[in-house]
């Protein structure tokens, strides 16, 4: 494998399991063992690895900056039993605005990295394309619930409904990340 | 806005909102097109059009608490609650006595001032225009028609710099008279005509005028206003190609030392040098924007229009231990009870807790100097003493962790409610502290009990006690309490009287779980729970039971007694015209003793009489729980529906009807 595509294919990597990282949580006690900071350093490095390819990602940088950053600070907190959510609603808006962006483009430029050296006959880019659109609707709409819940119960199992089905898209984008990181395993072969 | 304060805590909601969105264009300056660039000030406009504190609610920080505190610290008067009827002052009828009224004064008169001047210098312009000569209709006119806009007249007027669209009614295209308009500037006004730009103008100036004392503000709509043009640009962008697109930048930046002055009523491509060179950039960084990223705009938006516009609820800060008498007392009034169910809940745990401040969440604006009076006297908000002083002579403790029921909840003809509070005692009520031993068995244990009025008093709901609190001996049961009131209802056949009785009980569920450890890799005990004693001033009823039983006395010859063998009585509640009647006894259930009872509130009974019989058989009785969530739920029945039935035969069909007053007993 050429330099080059031994730096994307590590660069996919950091992406789909930054995308782990982001979605799933193991808890022991208050501290989660899958820290989302880390997750989105993961990502930060994806960044740095593929932005060559792709000069916009460049721009994702500071926002992904005060992910980690804000991301870090919570899992600080945890280990004394305490979080950053709903303390400072400011804060929160502004790292929920700047989540939804922040991997909506990513996965766009992503798509067009797959578009760019996917065999002919693949379908990635449309496929991370729609599971693009897929989390960045399912999240906003868990955003919205949050802000104006649905009483009773009804609107507790959709809110968990939800949560599983953005940890569904989750693992398909991780999945269609780890297809397009064969592409280049594969052409160096 | 109809003083200083509602005035304060208005503007001090928009001023919240503006500086998040400020914070979040930044952030997202060179990556969101345009239009979310300007769309987003709309989140500021609903904000600054609504309202602020509806509801009970507030946007990012808890201002309505902020600002009574601020008032109180400065009046020291705790019973008024600053209230924002409308988004626009609305005059007082009195005259200024207080610093705070001339200071509202003052704010009137500088709207109206700036409302005046804005007024004055659109009139003094449309006056300006009239004076001005038809010019180069032919050119607005062929460039409406290349780009698919509509037209309007065009008039050249000496001596303006640059030319913008005036009116939004009978809209006029201001051209500099003596020089030929390129076309991409009539495009961009056309534009601006297109889309009703001027409004947005009209809008921003009047809200300039609302909060014409707030600088945060200003910088908004000044902000607003650039990216109206900025938008105004990319829409000209995609109109244009190549070579074009480039000379309208430099066609830009010749304006760039022009001189601007804005009038409200009119849009100009010309909006001064440091904004035409951020127009300028933005034109350089120009793209079609990918697609989906109109999207993902979509969200973002909503993801924050949504909790600014909606806002959130207030908690007290009782619970985050704070001290200080007025912010607490502050917070109390501010967290007021917006549902009946939530006031009754937020009293009951004031008696439980001793927590002033709870009693000050659901107590009429009359009584708050009273209630921060004593909160002041006391180190923590928390005392026993008071509250209980103040309701009643009852010395004794209430048992906190087994709560509250409110008993015969009755809707009232003005949109009130009444109840009656019962709240289990630890001691004798003479505060004898004997340990009570207590059961299932009749009058075992002590209840302090009130009848409580809950009524509206503007947006809150308050609880207006009816009497003092007093002592009576009930028992454990949740329902089915004796010594507490239940409606009667009664009927006659012949020598029988036929009575039955019913009572309700209602709680918002309070039971929170608690965990002792957690985790997966610890042994937590997962299924314990306790009564949380927060106040939850929002809730509804969602716990419920309704207990009822029959009887039937025999008040006739004594001699006769033994021509009877069985009694029986199968009833069903009536609550409306179109319940029917009961399902009758089945057969097998007639010649021995057997009852029932079903979740709708039916039931049957039949009592086989031996010799001697007692003159009252009980019948039947049941209960359930209800469904507090249904409308009506909490109401009596209107009357019940019976066959009544003598010796195993059916020998009449009855209507129960509700009689006045009424104690549960056992027959």
């Amino acid at each position: 494998m050429s330099l080059e595509r031994e730096t994307l294919y590590t660069g996919l990597s950091h992406a789909a399991w930054g995308y782990f990282f982001l979605n799933f949580d193991v808890n022991f006690g208050t501290v989660s063992v899958i820290p989302r900071f880390v997750g989105f350093l993961l990502l930060l490095s994806a960044i740095g690895k593929l932005s060559g390819e792709r000069r916009d990602l460049a721009l994702l940088r500071p926002l992904g900056w005060l992910l980690a950053g804000w991301s870090g600070l919570d899992w600080l907190l945890s280990w004394g039993g305490g979080d950053v959510d709903g303390h400072i609603l400011f804060l929160d808006l502004l790292v929920s605005a700047a989540r939804l962006y922040f991997e909506f483009q990513l996965l766009t430029d992503l798509a067009a990295i797959a578009e760019t050296y996917q065999p002919e006959e693949s379908d990635l880019d449309r496929r991370i394309r729609r599971h693009r659109t897929e989390d960045v609707v399912l999240v906003t709409i868990l955003s919205l619930l949050t802000a104006l819940p649905i009483p009773g119960e009804w609107g507790n199992w959709l809110v968990l409904a939800l949560a599983v089905l953005v940890c569904v898209v989750s693992l398909m984008i991780m999945w269609n990340l780890f297809q397009l990181r064969r592409c280049f395993r594969e052409e160096a072969a | 806005m109809t003083d200083l304060w509602s005035f304060l805590l208005q503007t001090l909601t928009a001023s919240g909102v503006a500086a998040l969105l400020l914070a979040v264009k930044a952030m997202f300056r060179d990556k969101l097109s345009p239009r979310w660039q300007f769309g987003i000030w709309g989140v500021l406009a609903l904000v600054l059009l609504l309202p602020a504190g509806w509801g009970g609610r507030y946007v990012l920080v808890n201002w309505p608490m902020w600002v009574e505190a601020l008032k109180s610290a400065l009046t020291g008067q705790f019973g008024t609650l600053t209230r924002v009827i409308a988004p626009v002052p609305l005059p007082r009828l009195a005259p200024p006595r207080t610093a705070a009224d001339w200071l509202y004064l003052l704010y009137l008169a500088g709207a109206a001032a700036l409302l005046a001047r804005y007024l004055i210098s659109y009139a003094r312009l449309r006056r300006a225009l009239k004076r001005g000569r038809p010019g180069q209709n032919e050119r607005v006119r062929a460039a409406a028609e290349r780009y698919g806009l509509p037209a309007c007249p065009a008039v050249e007027v000496d001596g303006l710099p640059t030319a913008f669209i005036c009116g939004v009614f009978r809209p006029v295209l201001a051209l500099p008279a003596g020089r030929e308009t390129d076309e991409k500037v009539i495009l961009h006004e056309l534009l601006h005509l297109n889309y009703k730009d001027v409004l947005w103008g009209w809008l921003i100036a009047l809200l300039r005028c609302l909060h014409w004392c707030n600088p945060l503000l200003w910088l908004c709509a000044d902000r607003a206003g650039n990216d109206l043009e900025a938008l105004c640009d990319q829409r000209v962008l995609e109109r244009l190609e190549g070579e074009e697109r480039r000379d309208y930048g430099r066609i830009l930046l010749s304006m760039a030392d022009e001189k601007y002055a804005r009038a409200p009523g009119t849009s100009s491509a010309a909006n001064g040098g440091k904004n035409i060179a951020r127009r300028i950039q933005a034109i350089a960084r120009f793209k079609r924007y990918p697609a989906g990223m109109a999207l993902a705009s979509v969200c973002v938006a909503l993801v924050l229009a949504f909790p600014l516009v909606i806002g959130a609820r207030a908690e007290g800060v009782g619970e985050w231990g704070v001290q200080n008498t007025t912010v607490v007392m502050a917070s109390a009034r501010t967290t007021y009870c917006t549902t009946y169910a939530g006031a009754f809940d937020t009293y009951a745990k004031a008696l439980l807790t001793g927590d002033i401040s709870y009693r000050a969440m659901c107590a009429p604006l009359s009584e708050q100097n009273e209630l921060a009076q004593a909160a002041g006297g006391y180190q923590h908000q928390r005392d026993t003493r008071w509250l209980w002083n103040q309701a009643g002579d009852v010395r004794s403790c209430p048992c906190t962790h087994e709560g509250y029921q409110i008993y015969s909840l009755t809707p009232k003809g003005d949109g009130g409610w009444e109840g009656l509070l019962v709240l289990p005692l630890e001691y004798l009520p003479n505060d004898d502290v004997e340990w009570v031993g207590w059961d299932n068995a009749a009058y075992s244990r002590w209840l302090a009990v009130q009848t409580l009025r809950a009524e509206r008093e503007g947006e809150r709901w308050v609880v207006i006690p009816q009497e003092k609190l007093h002592a009576v001996p009930g028992d454990q049961r949740n329902g089915g309490n004796l010594g507490l009131p239940c409606k009667v209802y009664e009927a006659r056949y012949g020598d029988w009287l036929i009575q039955g009785q019913w009572q309700s009980t209602a709680t918002v569920n309070s039971q929170v779980q608690n965990a002792n450890g957690s985790g997966f890799l610890k042994n937590g005990v997962w299924n314990m729970t306790s009564f949380d004693s927060r106040p939850k001033p929002h809730a509804q009823f969602d716990e419920g039971y309704d207990h009822y039983q029959f009887w039937a006395t025999y008040t006739g010859d004594p001699d006769k007694k033994s021509g009877y063998t069985s009694v029986g009585l199968a009833a069903k509640p009536v609550y409306g015209e179109g319940d029917g009647e009961p399902d009758p006894i089945a057969p097998e259930h007639l010649d021995n003793n057997s009852s029932g009872s079903s979740n709708w509130g039916n039931s049957f009974g039949n009592r086989v009489l031996e010799s001697g019989w007692e003159d009252t058989v009980f019948l039947s009785g049941g209960g359930r729980g209800m469904d507090w969530g249904a409308d009506g739920a909490y109401l009596a029945p209107a009357a019940y529906r019976a066959m009544f039935y003598l010796n195993g035969e059916p020998v009449a069909e009855l209507t129960l009807l509700p009689v006045e007053g009424g104690e549960w007993i056992e027959p």
